[in-house]
């Protein structure tokens, strides 16, 4: 069997034992918006865990942060572990969402927004932030696929036909069963994602004579790589600040992660969903960056580091089925990605867009009816969109760019989500203006290429809408009846439950 | 309550500091395994020990 025989047939059973799960997972379906979109909040621990780290983990890791480790050495591993420590932040907000979510009946982090500020201009807002900056970077990811697919099959399959099975697979992943299986096929995928990972990390480290020889042979050759900023001075502060802060708080600022705050069943899965998290991270950002490295002393010299992946699987000394293996894992990263990216998009345009703007009189059924519609709505966009950036200039186009302009404009709801929880002064006006420009100056400077004293726009943009949140809030009038009901709600239940 | 929340607060920062400091600033001429790498590495095992400090301690 030729390379693209084997690479669709190891897509067809990834294929099979997703569809498997995700129809045993509609078995569970119940009615709702909350049952569709949140599994009726009663997911557990173990599951909450690997779905959570199966939808913040998505192509980038093996490709994009192995290819910045490949070029720029340790700094890529500072950044994402930076990220890591970034859910320190779930140690408050992770309880907050969880109990306001029970007791008011929030769907999504943007519904939570509109009601705290009493306004459903600010959840429309942050609904459209969301809209604007997570479909290309889903867009990103189907790319990926795609430009994946067909390296390892040496363009036996074409990127456009890569594409096109991830967009079918998350739309049908999330339709099937909405947050059920999604979550379901999210813990299978997430086993696939670390099982590949690890054994080739394995391998490549065997290749280059076990551990100790391979960390003894790096710092001999590239030892400029294990320093900040690297020899080739890539990872400068600026930069090490532009591209972590917006990951530091993508916990609570990317919605499709923090919709997850709440669906644990009870506190005893949250607590699961975080130490599972954590082991989980800890291990696939290391094996992540020790991949990039193997490359770099394997297949040193190439022009664009995010093809060390491709390249490094298509090696003579990787088994065809390890290879397949390695790439069904970094297919699974993006679909899980993208299919949760999907469904929280869905529910953000039934709720806050058409619920909370356009229909607030329609029922429950019709809210759900538009969101499971508007699903296939959204990866269509996406996988246009993905079309269109495939004829441009391949996986330079895609990893890094789109990837930090998402994070970066979805910074900007930052300042909204903690003035919410923590400030009875803040706002809906503040809100809706910190976040209007905040994310026009994080758009403006990504276009234009723009770095006014070498900070990043995500910097920027959170300085701005940071400045611009605290004084509006100050000009305007709060909903202080609501937050004070919101917030002692809150205050009194933390205590007792011994959080901070 | 206000207490150990501000402890946590204040933790965090205390965190962030080190993760520039020590790799830009006291470790930038050691050039090997043992040192930006490391740190990172020592310094988020402590970070999500941490975590572990506070999570674990939630009650229904």
């Amino acid at each position: 069997m030729s390379g693209t025989g084997w690479a669709w047939l190891a897509i067809g059973l990834y294929v099979v034992l997703g569809f498997a799960i995700a129809l045993a997972a509609r078995r569970h379906v119940g009615v709702g918006m909350s049952d569709f979109f949140l599994a009726d909040r009663r997911v557990g621990g173990v599951i909450s865990a690997l779905t959570y780290s199966a939808t913040t983990y998505s192509a980038f890791m093996l490709v994009g942060l192995a290819g910045l480790s490949y070029t720029g050495g340790v700094g890529a591993l500072g950044f994402e572990m930076t990220y890591l420590c970034g859910l320190f932040l779930a140690v408050f907000f992770l309880p907050r969402f969880w109990l306001a979510g029970r007791r008011y009946g929030y769907i999504t982090p943007m519904d939570l927004l509109a009601d705290r500020y009493q306004s459903k201009a600010v959840g429309a807002v942050a609904a459209l932030l969301a809209l604007v900056f997570l479909v290309p970077y889903s867009a990103a990811q189907l790319l990926g696929i795609g430009l994946l697919l067909s390296g390892m099959s040496g363009g036996g399959i074409p990127v456009l036909a890569g594409i096109l099975v991830a967009t079918l697979l998350a739309i049908a992943w999330s339709r099937i069963a909405g947050l059920r299986s999604i979550a379901w096929t999210d813990a299978f995928q997430a086993v696939v994602m670390m099982v590949s990972a690890v054994l080739l990390l394995t391998l490549i480290v065997s290749e280059l004579g076990g551990l100790k020889e391979f960390l003894s042979r790096f710092e001999t050759e590239h030892a400029q790589l294990l320093t900040v900023p690297s020899g080739s001075g890539l990872w400068g502060i600026n930069m090490f600040v532009g591209l972590a802060l917006p990951w530091f708080f993508f916990s609570i600022s990317n919605p499709q992660v923090s919709q997850r705050f709440f669906i644990p069943a009870s506190v005893k899965a949250m607590r699961q969903m975080m130490g599972g998290f954590l082991v989980f991270g800890f291990f696939y950002t290391l094996i992540a960056v020790l991949w990039g490295f193997g490359a770099r002393m394997l297949v040193p010299g190439l022009s664009n580091a995010d093809m060390a992946t491709p390249t490094l699987l298509a090696m003579s000394f990787v088994p065809k089925a390890l290879a397949l293996v390695a790439m069904i894992g970094i297919v699974a990263a993006a679909v899980s990605t993208i299919d949760s990216i999907l469904l929280t998009l869905s529910s953000v345009w039934a709720r806050d867009i058409y619920r909370g703007i356009l229909n607030p009189r329609a029922t429950e059924a019709r809210e759900l009816r538009m969101g499971q519609w508007v699903i296939p709505v959204m990866a269509v966009v996406a996988l246009v969109f993905a079309w269109q950036a495939s004829s441009k200039s391949g996986l330079d186009f895609m990893i890094a760019p789109l990837s930090a302009a998402a994070s970066a404009g979805l910074l900007m709801v930052v300042p909204s989500i903690f003035g919410a929880f923590f400030w009875k002064r803040a706002t809906a006006a503040a809100s809706v203006a910190s976040i209007v420009s905040g994310a026009a100056l994080v758009l403006i400077l990504q276009v234009t290429g723009a770095k006014p004293l070498g900070w990043w726009p995500g910097v920027w943009g959170l300085v701005l809408c940071t400045v611009v949140f605290v004084a509006v809030s100050f000009v305007t009038r709060a909903p202080t009846a609501k937050a004070e009901e919101f917030l002692g709600y809150l205050s009194e239940k933390l205590s007792s439950g011994k959080h901070v | 309550m206000i207490t150990k929340s501000r402890f946590a607060w204040g933790w965090l920062c205390g965190l962030l500091i080190a993760d520039i400091v020590f790799p830009w600033y006291v470790l930038s001429g050691q050039a090997s395994f043992a040192g930006a790498f490391l740190f990172w590495v020592v310094w988020i095992i402590i970070a999500i020990a941490s975590m572990f400090v506070f999570f674990l301690r939630w009650r229904e």
